[in-house]
């Protein structure tokens, strides 16, 4: 390859540096993008309910959840599999039925049975290449001294640990780029209270997660599509388990119009300290997970009421805290009934609320 | 409660399947034959001029191409299926979800590099191919992505038999369905399994490194993308168009799938816009239309002392696509092996299974539409074609192109 490459000192074209200051000046919680033109990959070829998408407006609120699509037995080559769409987060998920350890392949070393689970993205595309360029950890590469923000070769390869990174600035970026090993790991915790196996020592179920595309949420849809691709399967389960998230994102307050009158005034000093208060915002995007000053992350199971996964990176205040896990509950609920939705009917949804 | 209760309904859905199948109790023995015997699991349809799967020698899958799946992480993508979804979209039954199976379907998206060009070629750019597999290709892929040997036939999925049977119960054909059914009645007497081969040529694993390269070579040989396209500057700067692949769901044929998956990606690739300040190039978000490019205008007029250039975004102009058709040879074993009678089977696109008899007896050509065949290669050393063949082959190829080249470049 290297022979034939015409390129050398390849680096990722980083978005214009006006643009990104626009953008993360305003955050407005009431008005988040949304994403309804986004196209799915319809696997069945059945149609995605489209008629409900188009009639919601193009911007969603703090409390709604972004359209998801949901759908099972995508894979013929696996006992069970799913294929989630959450925004632009795509994953499928493919388990690898009850069957004896030795055929196993995906716990090659450790011999012992019982459940598996791997997370992988896909190769360049599963993270976005531009957002892993700007909180790269090489700061002599950074954007000011040589210009073209360039990843460390690592992150360029296929295996894409994003612990090597640095979290450059964002107090959130660990919750944003989930790196693999630390995603299977908690994949395997979320799940492991949920899964009955009978002989774990001489019977595996192996759980593989392949991300398509990212865009926050990442665990909370690696988890949905697990517990829709075990029963798919047919594997014995208590309850399935769902997951969901909330950010709590500090926003400026001060209404525009009478603060132009106060800085008129002179008495801007008095308004600084509490110019700005925090928000709880469910579902959130990986951009908005990197303006977040706290990102909370549950996985429980519905019936049982118990949590099986928290997860909570950066600073929130106990109020906002509380606040958060009310939010991230009621995502796992709603996103239950899409689960038990799909699984009787066959079908996918799109959500708002 | 509700969780047993849903697994109870879901249960009683497929219970429904398997009762209007009247050989559903039998399924699994057709799967084990298929699974231990494939050689003489296919030879039963082969010997009655039909496929296991009902179509004709001839005969390729359905191809569904979806471009611009992904939108946010990449500049351009596709997912090309072979089978499935369009065949059995003419069934309007409850359970559409299960007729997908037996369908390859792979991904790819363009990612977009900066980088410097050669100082032989300062104006042209690069196309990189990455082509990956996982655990969601197939039963025998583990977790790097490398296929092994088929020879551990402990991974025979018994779980899906009531869709298969599922399956051969809306096959309209009735010399197919009929083999099916003697073939079930058949193997419960035992009467096949007198004859087995003597030696098993094990199947060979797909090489998804050497698919890569190939795509490589193909897609720079073949002029669909002009290389001094992807030039930004010259001798400065030019893009490097990453293609990463990866196949979901292995059934067969990933040879044509990903080179149409790669193809379809470049053409839904869209370069964006980008500014170039002092050799570095830096992209602009247009994607509110005129109003941010016009402020971004404005704003870059205000600094005037850095000299910024900007070039427009962009699809490429694209060449004649190539077009792959990849054939199967399979050694007909009703006559001896004698080098006058030359009668091997011919299978286009073919399933997993019939690779894996043809053991790596492989024809691929690339064709494209203005009727030059950019590659023939035909790999295996148990197979002999005559020139007879090698022509129907090529025909094929061009017949292929012109079908499938609306496709590639429209959508």
């Amino acid at each position: 390859m290297s022979a034939t490459a015409t390129l050398t000192n390849c680096y990722v074209p980083l978005p214009a540096i006006s643009h990104s200051l626009e953008s993360t000046a305003a955050f407005d919680p009431f008005s988040r993008p949304s994403d309804h033109h986004n196209t799915t990959i319809a696997l069945v070829g059945q149609q995605p309910s489209t008629a409900d998408a188009a009639s919601n407006e193009q911007r969603r609120g703090p409390r709604t959840l972004r359209q998801i699509h949901l759908e099972h037995s995508a894979l013929s080559q696996s006992n069970g599999s799913s294929l989630v769409e959450w925004g632009h987060t795509k994953l499928m998920v493919s388990v690898r039925g009850p069957r004896p350890v030795n055929c196993s392949s995906m716990n090659a070393a450790n011999n012992g049975g019982g459940l598996v689970c791997e997370v992988r993205y896909m190769p360049h595309v599963g993270i976005r290449m531009e957002t892993l360029a700007q909180h790269s950890l090489s700061q002599d590469f950074s954007s000011k001294t040589s210009g073209g923000a360039r990843i460390p070769r690592d992150a360029l390869g296929t295996a894409q640990d994003t612990s090597l990174l640095s979290s450059g600035g964002s107090l959130c970026a660990p919750a944003a780029f989930l790196d693999e090993t630390y995603l299977s790991h908690r994949l395997y915790e979320a799940l492991s209270p949920a899964v009955i196996l009978k002989d774990s020592s001489k019977m595996c179920v192996e759980v593989f997660v392949e991300v398509l595309q990212s865009d926050g949420g990442v665990f909370n849809a690696a988890v949905l599509g697990a517990s829709l691709a075990l029963v798919d399967a047919g594997v014995a389960m208590r309850d399935v388990v769902c997951a969901g998230s909330a950010a709590v994102m500090k926003v400026e307050t001060t209404l525009t119009t009478t603060d132009a009158t106060q800085v008129g005034k002179g008495v801007t000093a008095k308004q600084t300290d509490s110019s700005h208060h925090h928000v709880v915002i469910a579902d959130p995007t990986e951009e908005e997970i990197l303006q977040a000053s706290g990102v909370l992350t549950i996985a429980l199971m519905p019936n049982w009421k118990e949590v099986t996964v928290w997860d909570q990176f950066g600073k929130m205040s106990m109020d906002s805290s509380s606040e958060a896990i009310e939010l991230a509950r009621d995502g796992c609920v709603t996103m239950h009934k899409f689960l038990k939705n799909c699984l009787l009917n066959g079908a996918g949804g799109s959500s708002a609320r | 409660m509700a969780a047993s209760s849903t697994a109870h309904l879901y249960s009683q859905g497929e219970g429904e399947f398997s009762c209007s199948n009247t050989t559903s109790g039998q399924e699994w023995i057709l799967d084990a034959y298929r699974a231990l015997e494939p050689r003489n699991y296919l030879h039963e349809f082969t010997s009655q001029n039909v496929r296991p799967d009902g179509r004709p020698y001839s005969a390729s899958r359905p191809i569904t191409i979806l471009q611009s799946i992904f939108t946010r992480n990449s500049y351009g993508s596709a997912m090309v299926t072979l089978g499935g979804a369009s065949s059995s979209s003419s069934n309007t039954s409850s359970g559409s979800t299960i007729r997908t199976m037996e369908a390859t379907r792979v991904i790819a998206a363009c990612t977009i590099l900066v980088g410097q060009p050669n100082p032989a070629t300062p104006t042209e750019g690069d196309i990189d191919v990455t082509l990956t597999a996982s655990p969601l290709s197939g039963p025998r892929f583990d977790i790097m992505g490398r296929e092994t040997a088929g020879d551990s036939s402990t991974s025979i999925s018994l779980g899906n038999y009531h869709l298969a049977g599922q399956q051969q119960q809306q096959q309209q054909q009735p010399p197919y369905s009929q083999i099916s059914e003697n073939l079930c009645s058949d193997i419960l007497k035992n009467s096949h399994l007198q004859q087995p081969y003597q030696q098993q040529p094990s199947s060979s694993p797909t090489d998804v490194k050497e698919i890569e390269s190939w795509i490589r070579r193909t897609l720079r040989s073949s002029r669909f993308i002009n290389p001094t396209e992807l030039g930004i500057e010259p001798g400065v700067s030019a893009w490097r168009i990453r293609v990463s692949i990866h196949i979901v769901n292995h059934e067969g044929n990933v040879w044509d799938a990903s080179l149409l998956a790669a193809c379809a990606a470049l053409s839904d690739l869209r370069i964006p816009m980008v500014e170039i300040e002092r050799g570095v190039v830096r992209i602009v978000k247009n994607e509110d239309g005129e109003g941010t490019s016009s402020n971004d205008l404005q704003h870059s007029g205000k600094k005037k002392k850095k000299k910024v250039q900007r070039r427009e975004g962009r699809s490429l102009t694209l060449g004649p696509p190539p077009v792959p058709l990849t054939i199967a040879i399979l050694p007909n074993s009703n006559t001896d092996d004698s080098p006058s009678n030359n009668t091997r089977i011919l299978l286009v696109d073919p399933t997993h299974l019939e690779e894996d008899v043809a053991s790596g007896n492989i024809v691929t050509v690339v064709c494209n539409t203005k009727e030059e065949i950019v590659e023939f290669h035909k790999k295996g050393s148990g197979s002999r074609l005559s020139m007879e063949q090698v022509a129907a082959v090529g025909c094929m190829g061009f017949g292929r192109a012109r079908e499938l080249e609306k496709f590639i470049i429209g959508g």
